[in-house]
């Protein structure tokens, strides 16, 4: 059995260099397919991160009147925080946001100067609300529009991103769908090649087959070269696909980061964190391809 | 050892390339079969070795019955059964010794094995001084001896020949049948397919004659009535 899988092996890496123009037309395409759906993952995991820091900045900060004391702003945080929808209730004390303030401003003397003249905070308590998904926030504001909740607050400021957030996940979706489309044509191209490459190869040791047969090699060592070349197809085409990938991310990384700056986005540190799922899983699927269009074309052309 | 019941094969829709044929080969037999073309001669022989199926009746080749062999059945059958052709099909590309040992590596031997095995079985057919040739380089008889040598690889029980001097001069031609001969002496059941009145009159062995498919005469010591 060893001895048949040696020779089953060396027999495919002989017709994989036998017909080498035929393996390398095959890898190309498959290659192909495979840049192709990672256009597609690198966009989605790109606009999935613009999406995520948009949401991270959309919060409702309320400001208490000055009449409001400390018990009452604890009270009304612990009530805030039992809605299911809040994720987190951050309080911004005014001598916090004063020296925040001051912090902010250490370099303008103008500013310092102005605020010396008010000898009181002129600065308001506040809570920082952050809801758990970008549609809750609608329940959260209900809430605080109540008549009992209104009479303490003296002004709230909700910012929604909700218009960019549609437009991003707009764009990204019809971006999706175009390289999904691509991504179809070339998988579709690739079963078909792979298909014809076994073919061509199955024919052209058509004679050596039937020698085979006549001395009573089994099925299985007769087909598993054929399985064999698919799969030194698929390990090649992953291979350079990634080396491809990698050379690509390495030459528009800068452009990428100038795009991004502001998110912090790395598409090498996410591919290199999702290594082994995002490429486990595209060979995974290669393989089953290759494996599914060869062994239709062993049995098609594999009979008598 | 071969027994045919009441073997038939039907090709549809109306052609019955053989039918109803009862033959019994003993071990260590030489049974030549004759007939005229299209008679049968090669159906017989491809229902012996599963390259067909047949539509009725059995063959059993010592307890087995292969009328219903499974597919992954057939590799076992054709190492017991050596078959050889008219045209050798030998592969050009590889040398006489490439071609047998290429019988050996694609049934799983180790390379021990076959680099033993192969000078051996090239002696018995006495190319071994040739053995790096390929088949262009060698007369037509030669390359059936290879043939022969490679159907003898897995040491059969049986030799089954259709037709191996069709293409075959008359000083060949003695050669292939003479070594046939010395393989039967050495244990093997040889079933010889052949046209030709010389042969089986030099054979002096058991002849079946088939016509349109049916068997009309067998005989201990035949001669080639047609
Ligand atoms: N695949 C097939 N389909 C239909 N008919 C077939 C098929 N194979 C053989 N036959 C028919 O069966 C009959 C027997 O053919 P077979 O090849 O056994 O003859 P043969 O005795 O070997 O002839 P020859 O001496 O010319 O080789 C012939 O009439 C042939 O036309
Ligand atoms: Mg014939």
């Amino acid at each position: 059995m060893n001895y048949s899988i040696v020779r089953a092996i060396k027999f495919a890496f002989q017709d994989f260099w036998r017909n080498i123009w035929l393996s390398l037309v095959t890898i190309t395409v498959l290659v192909l397919a495979i840049l192709s759906v990672n256009i597609l993952v690198s966009l989605s995991a790109i606009s999935n991160k613009i999406v995520e820091s948009v949401k991270d900045k959309v919060d409702i900060s309320i400001f208490f009147k000055s009449e409001i004391d400390q018990a009452q702003i604890d009270n009304f945080q612990i009530k805030l925080k039992n809605i299911p929808e809040v994720k987190e209730v951050i309080l911004i004390t005014k001598e916090k946001a004063l020296e925040e303030f001051k912090q902010k401003h250490k370099d303008e003397p103008k500013i310092l100067e102005a605020l010396k003249e008010v000898e009181k905070n002129p600065l308001a308590d506040a809570l920082v609300i952050r809801a758990r998904d970008t549609e809750d926030y609608n329940k959260i504001l209900g809430v605080l529009s109540l008549k009992e909740n209104q009479d303490l607050i003296k002004f709230q400021n909700f910012t929604d991103h909700k218009k960019i957030i549609d437009q991003i996940n707009l764009i990204s979706s019809k971006i999706e769908k175009i390289s999904l489309a691509i991504t179809l044509i070339f998988v579709l191209i690739s079963i078909l090649i792979v298909f014809n490459a076994i073919r061509v190869t199955i024919y052209t040791h058509k004679d050596e087959i039937s020698v085979m047969r006549l001395v009573g090699a089994s099925d299985r060592f007769i087909r598993a070269p054929f399985i064999i070349e698919s799969v030194i197809y698929s390990v090649f085409s992953i291979g350079i696909a990634i080396v491809l990938l990698y050379a690509i991310f390495g030459a528009i990384g800068p452009y990428l980061a100038d795009f991004l700056q502001t998110y912090n986005f790395d598409l090498i540190e996410y591919y290199n964190q999702n290594f082994f799922m995002i490429f486990g899983a595209e060979f995974a699927v290669v393989l089953l391809l290759n494996a599914i269009s060869c062994s239709i074309a062993v049995r098609r052309y594999l009979r008598g | 050892m071969i027994k045919f019941r009441n073997v038939t094969k039907y090709y549809p829709p109306d052609t019955y390339a053989v039918k109803g044929i009862n033959l019994h080969i003993r071990q260590g037999d030489f049974v030549s079969i004759i007939g005229e073309s299209g008679s049968g001669k090669t159906t017989l022989i491809k229902l012996l070795t599963a390259e067909e199926k047949i539509s009725d009746g059995h063959i059993l080749l010592g307890g087995w019955d292969i009328s219903n062999i499974y597919n992954r059945e057939i590799p076992i059958l054709r190492r017991q059964i050596g078959v050889i052709f008219q045209d050798f099909k030998l592969l050009k590309q590889k040398t006489i010794f490439e071609n047998i040992a290429f019988a050996l590596e694609v049934c799983g031997s180790p390379s021990s094995k076959i680099k033993t095995i192969v000078p051996q079985i090239l002696k018995v057919v006495n190319l071994y001084h040739k053995a790096e040739r390929y088949p262009t380089q060698l007369s037509g008889g030669e390359q059936q001896r290879v043939a022969i040598a490679r159907a003898l690889i897995h040491r059969p029980k049986i030799l089954v020949a259709d037709e191996p001097t069709g293409n075959l001069d008359f000083a060949n031609t003695r050669e292939i049948i003479d070594l046939l001969k010395k393989i039967n002496e050495l244990g093997t059941t040889v079933l010889l397919v052949t046209h030709d009145r010389e042969v089986v009159n030099l054979l002096k062995k058991r002849v079946v004659l088939l016509e349109r498919g049916e068997m009309v005469s067998d005989e201990k010591v035949g001669r080639y009535v047609i």
